[in-house]
């Protein structure tokens, strides 16, 4: 099967919208949470501090998937900071937890 | 994206900005009209007696108790208004308990009291500026959570679009300064920078701030992470963040004479420079039992852009102490404190004020000279889409400013004895902005565009009017009175209608000018972008 050319261009587009919103919602939490987690001082300090950053991480997220040469790689940026974070945040629980 | 770092970011602006652009528009008109929310709040309330000469704030306070004690003597708090310069007028409210019995839900009330008299001013059903300005966040016919997660992603698109937006201008400064009348699209661009660069930090500002009031929801999730989940810890989260440090005092006000005119009194000789807003009574028991009561006093004006200053007077181990907030506990709290003044504006002055409701308005101008530039770099292969687009922008550019002043009308036309009248002034709105759409959508767009214009200059321009036949307030009367919140109201809206009415005059049939289009596709261009 092939596809024409603006049958690529659309679904790399789309693909590109889903991976800035879904993936930098995701990625901008999980710094949020890794913020509050690791900031010295006081809990709620840390914690609005991580919150009102996550829109600095998002916005920045969201250009650097769309000046990434191609998809795949601007995937798999936010992908793996994702893991990379998600285990990171495991790891942590467990010292503390 | 595209090849170069500046062309993508291009992408980004044109798609970023295009996505919720009529949301974002629909969000910056009404937000901006919440910075005069009690002045039309009054316009919507013309029954109000207002009070121009300086009154004594005890008589003030015998006429509001008197008409407490019979009004709402099983009130669980109490409060008495003062009049203020943003609301001349003297009102009180009270929040009724629930009674099963009687099959009350828990309620606030509120009612106007006639200075010279002291009586009740019954005033009409009205939604009033609040509802008004609300829609700006809960977007009125979903649900409030919808409403906010939907406000948050367009915010957060506005955010992108503005990032983008300095990013693609390398001559940032030089553009500010540059505008080429009557050329199509250049003419659009120059017009669009000015309206995004003169007031971008006001821009950034309400962007951010909006975001920040409402990343409880946007990003919940995180507060579960942290926090805890479950509704109950996040508002012990919310109540915690907002702890408020405290500074105690004793007064020489013996237990026994604790009453809202001895703290009165008292309050008057500590501050003797600051006006009295609000007196309250919380906490209040029917018995009349002043131990367990808490006094409120509340001063008037703001120190620099903190609210004014609020005491509490109690009873604690047989004395009277004052207790005065100082500020918040945690720096997060004063931060969030700071952003969320600077968005709502509520300490600014007059001039402060209209500095305020003109960037809003030019943020949403902004918005609206991107749409059209939008729709003007498709015209020339004019595709059924983009005509439709076309269409929709003049159907909310100017439909909604048509559908406000619908809402305006309707406070005076729709019958006083109306059942829920306040939430017909609102449907009045949507109704109205539906058949804005519905009309532009089937006439040509140029067409549609100077039809609009000249129905908003002329629903606009009859406001006054209708004011003075429906209500004894005209522009004369007003001014004779000193009542000028009304008189501002009414003037303001007559210099919207003129702003119409020139916009409609200068409105040139073919508003597409393809001559200059064509000059500019032939020299590439950061901002043409895609």
């Amino acid at each position: 099967m092939k596809f024409t050319k603006k049958q690529i261009l659309v679904s790399n587009v789309t693909c590109r919208v889903l991976i800035a919103l879904v993936g930098g919602y995701i990625l901008s939490s999980l710094s949020a949470i890794l913020i509050a987690l690791l900031l010295p001082g006081d809990k709620i300090n840390s914690i609005i501090t991580g919150l009102m950053l996550s829109f600095v991480i998002y916005t920045v997220t969201v250009i650097v998937v769309f000046t990434t040469k191609t998809t795949l790689r601007a995937g798999a940026i936010v992908f793996s900071l994702c893991t990379l974070m998600y285990f990171f945040y495991h790891y942590l629980n467990g010292i503390t937890v | 994206m595209k090849s170069t770092f500046r062309q993508s970011m291009a992408w980004l602006h044109t798609w970023a900005g295009f996505t919720f652009a009529w949301l974002l528009f629909f969000i910056f008109i009404t937000g901006s009209l919440g910075y005069f929310e009690n002045e039309i709040d009054r316009w919507m309330k013309p029954e109000i007696v207002v009070v121009n000469e300086t009154i004594d704030d005890v008589e003030v306070f015998n006429l509001a108790k008197q008409q407490l004690n019979t009004l709402a003597s099983h009130a669980d708090k109490w409060y008495i208004a003062y009049p203020t310069t943003r609301d001349p007028f003297i009102k009180i409210s009270w929040l009724a308990l629930a009674n099963a019995e009687l099959g009350i839900s828990k309620q606030w009330h509120e009612e106007y009291l006639d200075p010279y008299t002291g009586n009740i001013t019954p005033t009409r059903d009205t939604s009033g500026g609040e509802t008004l300005y609300r829609l700006h966040y809960n977007l009125h016919y979903v649900p409030i959570v919808v409403g906010y997660l939907l406000t948050s992603l367009a915010s957060l698109f506005m955010l992108i679009g503005l990032v983008t937006g300095v990013i693609i201008h390398k001559k940032i400064f030089i553009e500010f300064f540059t505008f080429r009348s009557g050329k199509g699209l250049r003419s659009w661009l120059d017009i669009h920078n000015v309206f995004s660069v003169l007031p971008l930090p006001f821009h950034l500002m309400i962007t951010y701030s909006g975001l920040i009031l409402l990343m409880g929801i946007s990003f919940s999730p995180v507060i579960d992470a942290t926090y805890g989940e479950g509704r109950k810890l996040h508002r012990q989260f919310y109540d915690v963040s907002q702890t408020e440090n405290k500074r105690f005092d004793t007064t020489n006000i013996p237990a026994v004479d604790l009453s809202l005119s001895t703290v009165l009194l008292d309050a008057k000789q500590r501050y003797k420079n600051n006006n009295i807003s609000f007196l309250g009574v919380i906490d209040r028991s029917p018995n009349n039992n002043t131990e367990q009561m808490g006094f409120e006093v509340w001063l008037d004006g703001s120190e620099g852009i903190e609210f004014a200053t609020l005491i509490t007077y109690r009873v604690v181990n047989g004395q009277v102490q004052i207790e005065e907030s100082i500020g918040k506990k945690y720096s997060a709290g004063k931060v969030y404190d700071v952003l969320e003044h600077l968005h709502e504006g509520l300490f600014a002055g007059p001039y402060l004020r209209w500095l305020y409701f003109i960037s809003g308005l030019l943020g949403a101008a902004m918005i609206a000279s991107g749409m059209i530039i939008w729709v003007k770099k498709r015209q020339k292969n004019s595709t059924r889409l983009i005509n439709l687009i076309d269409r929709v922008n003049a159907a909310v550019i100017i439909g909604l400013p048509i559908a406000i002043a619908a809402y305006f009308w309707s406070n005076r036309l729709l019958p006083l004895e109306m059942v829920n009248r306040g939430a017909w002034e609102l449907h009045s709105l949507f109704i109205v902005f539906t058949m804005c759409i519905c009309f532009c959508l089937v006439s040509r767009p140029a067409k549609a565009w100077k039809n609009m214009l000249w129905l908003a200059a002329a629903i606009y321009a009859f406001l006054p009017i209708g004011n003075m036949l429906t209500t004894e307030h005209s522009l004369l009367s007003s001014a004779q009175e000193g009542d000028w919140l009304m008189l501002g109201f009414d003037v303001s809206v007559l210099v919207f209608a003129s702003c119409f009415a020139v916009a409609a005059a200068l409105f040139k049939k073919e508003h597409i000018a393809p001559e200059h289009t064509s000059e500019i596709s032939k020299k590439p261009h950061p901002e043409l972008g895609t």
